[in-house]
């Protein structure tokens, strides 16, 4: 359904059910750490982002986005071998915006979750990469051309991945 | 004010959430032990993800085991030759070592010097990496109630992986060399010059802290230095791939030897020793010895029967030296029908089932004629004569020596179990060494009788190379009639010739 500034009363609010709430994000977890060993390419996608993004939009809850943001790039946070919070506040951004902009737009047309996905990416990689030389002061390396293929394929990765998840979405 | 927080309450919430959390990063890079004040969180986590990775890594290495193990077989019949043919190679080229390996230990014995060995270590499986490129750490499936603790090297078969992070019951977390947290002390194996390596950000190995005005090689090899007391010294880290030379230190990258990024299996040095090294009292190993273990062995001697017609053995005094022939025990096993090896310049050998007599005794071993009948009957049907070889030694894949061996298995036995013996060879074919057309001599005679156009051992059949084929194995492992594995006598000449054989010896045996 389309929805536009006009007809804010018609946006279709979603929730989803409690073991989905949990178990997506811990799955999408486990799949980042797991497939990023047999296949070290598979480290330009960021599946848990993927699914904060869709959460965010599907709920369109400003503070239940947020949440579930810090959450999950929490426990992605604690995979890695650098201080809790760099995915954390990172993704906590994300998921606020992703829920807010999920308000305004026509979140199950395939252009506008590519454009989604792929600008939260560059927003994310912005704000983690902020933090990591800002705050830790670690030496990361910032490639615009890697960040932008990333982006186009995690869209890419995010429209299927998106289809298969709207059949988890309840009508609120 | 409450009207200013209600009316942007989203907003408020986003702001606590950012700042507890820049609050709690802030507190974590402070801290030393970051890892102490976090661990909760961390083991959570952990405790949630590694069960499932576990279970589906055991999942895939057993559904990978049967494919692999029983199902696609395909080239391994000739990836085992060439592993047997590269064992081969490896053993003469393990005596040299040993004998360099004794040479420093003597001199790092009179020195004083110390020696770190590796004494324990345990396998462990990679289950799982950290998801980020940022972070490279892999996750095992061995914990602290497996032995493992914080600080241990990682090692896998091709080079050091990394060091133990952080060790949790049945998991640990494992910081690969190419993190940039990561360092490693390390030594170049030809210039000496040490270095301590990092990992970069992009994920290269960098050498880092050696003066500009050092020369390195691309290509020479990075070795542990130990200083780091970690990892113990002399494990391979990697080559060295590129040089590029900074205003104060030259920029050394470093190609890791550990494939990092499909690692599967690695080990854990749990526990390392220190002792000063011992000096062998062993007296050294020589190439000729080794080669000699390949030839035939002599089994025992056995005691011979009473009344019984002695049989004719002899062989050359299995020393390894020139000329002689150390046998392989493995004969003992197989067919008990008699063969001899001879050497012109010496006493020939007859081999018998029973056992074989040495020149200098000129003892001989007695086969009663029902006894060797019963013998042969008895021998099982896939067993080898390894005892008897074709008359080639390999000294190495692709280089073939004649010996100065010859097959000639005689009986005492009469005439009148000509007839049985002959049958009983007929059951034997597989396992006997010459032909059934030798057996004409007498009951049990498996004497071999090759046309000169075969026999290795003519004044041509010096050391001769030929490219390693089933016939020229070692004569160990191949036992096969004699005259299918003679060598033309136009092979090329070997370029090292083996000790163990007399040069221009004559393969005619004395009959």
């Amino acid at each position: 359904m389309a929805v536009t500034y006009t007809s804010r009363e018609q946006i279709e609010v979603y929730r989803l059910s409690l073991p989905v709430t949990i178990l997506a994000p811990l799955l999408a977890i486990f799949l980042q750490a797991f497939l990023s060993k047999a296949f070290h390419w598979f480290t330009i996608f960021d599946l848990p982002l993927l699914v904060v993004i869709f959460f965010g939009m599907a709920r369109r809850s400003q503070v239940a986005g947020l949440v579930t943001g810090a959450c999950i790039g929490l426990v992605q946070d604690s995979l890695t071998s650098y201080p809790l919070g760099m995915y954390g506040i990172a993704k906590t951004f994300v998921g606020f915006f992703a829920s807010s902009l999920g308000v305004k737009l026509d979140t199950e047309s395939v252009g506008t979750r590519l454009l989604v996905v792929s600008g939260f990416y560059v927003v994310h990689q912005v704000v983690y990469f902020t933090i990591a030389r800002g705050l830790v002061d670690l030496s990361l390396n910032w490639s615009w051309s890697r960040e932008l293929w990333s982006a186009g394929a995690n869209a890419v990765l995010g429209v299927f991945l998106f289809v298969l998840m709207d059949r988890l979405k309840q009508r609120a | 004010m409450d009207n200013l927080i209600g009316r942007y309450r989203n907003v408020s919430i986003l702001a606590a959430a950012i700042f507890l959390q820049i609050v709690g990063l802030a507190v974590q890079v402070k801290r030393s032990s970051q890892n102490q004040s976090t661990r909760l969180i961390r083991v959570w986590t952990v405790a949630a993800i590694t069960p499932i990775e576990k279970n589906i890594v055991r999942l895939q290495g057993g559904v990978s085991d049967i494919w692999h193990n029983y199902m696609y077989l395909r080239g391994v019949r000739q990836q085992n030759r060439e592993l047997q043919d590269q064992i081969q190679q490896l053993q003469l080229e393990q005596v040299r070592l040993r004998q360099d390996a004794e040479q420093a230990r003597r001199l790092q014995s009179l020195l004083g010097f110390k020696e770190q060995f590796i004494d324990k270590t345990i396998a462990a499986q990679v289950i799982g990496s950290s998801g980020s490129e940022q972070s490279r750490l892999v996750y095992l499936d061995k914990g602290s109630a497996d032995g493992i603790s914080q600080d241990m090297a990682v090692i896998s078969a091709q080079g050091v992986v990394g060091k133990v992070m952080q060790v949790f019951r049945h998991t640990a977390q494992v910081l690969l060399v190419n993190d940039q947290n990561s360092g490693v002390g390390t030594i170049l194996e030809q210039s000496r010059l040490q270095g301590v390596l990092k990992g970069r950000a992009t994920g290269e190995l960098v050498l880092d802290k050696i003066m500009a005005e050092e020369e390195v090689k691309v290509g020479d090899r990075v070795l542990t230095s130990g200083g780091d007391q970690i990892f113990p010294k002399g494990l391979p880290v990697g080559t060295v791939a590129n040089v590029a030379r900074g205003p104060e230190f030259l920029v050394v990258t470093v190609k890791p030897a550990a494939s990092l990024n499909h690692l599967e299996e690695v080990l854990v040095i749990t526990r390392k020793q220190e002792r000063e090294p011992r000096v062998s009292a062993a007296a050294p190993v020589r190439a000729a010895d080794i080669l000699a273990e390949r030839l035939p062995s002599v089994p025992d001697q056995p005691e011979t029967a009473p009344g019984t017609v002695p049989a004719r053995a002899s062989v050359p005094p299995a020393n390894g030296l020139p000329g002689t022939v150390q046998v392989n025990p493995q004969s003992k096993t197989t067919s008990p029908a008699a063969a001899s090896v001879r050497d012109p310049h010496t006493a020939p050998a007859t081999f018998t089932g029973q056992g074989v007599t040495t020149p200098k005794a000129q003892t001989s071993t007695a086969v009663p004629r029902t006894q060797a009948a019963e013998l042969v009957r008895n021998v099982p049907a896939g067993s080898k004569p390894s005892a008897v070889t074709d008359g080639l030694v390999n000294t190495k894949p692709g280089q073939t020596a004649a010996i100065p061996a010859r097959t000639a298995v005689q009986s005492d036995a009469t005439t009148s179990a000509n007839q049985t013996s002959t049958n009983q060879q007929k059951t034997l074919k597989p396992a006997t060494v010459t032909k059934p057309a030798a057996t004409n001599d007498s009951a049990l005679s498996l004497t071999s009788t090759p046309k000169p156009k075969q026999n290795p051992l003519l004044p041509a059949a010096a050391p001769v190379k030929k490219p390693p084929t089933a016939a020229t194995q070692p004569a160990a492992q191949v036992s096969k009639p004699m005259k299918s594995a003679a060598p033309p006598a136009s092979k090329p000449v070997a370029n090292t010739p083996n000790p163990a054989v007399q040069p221009g010896s004559s393969g005619d045996a004395p009959q």
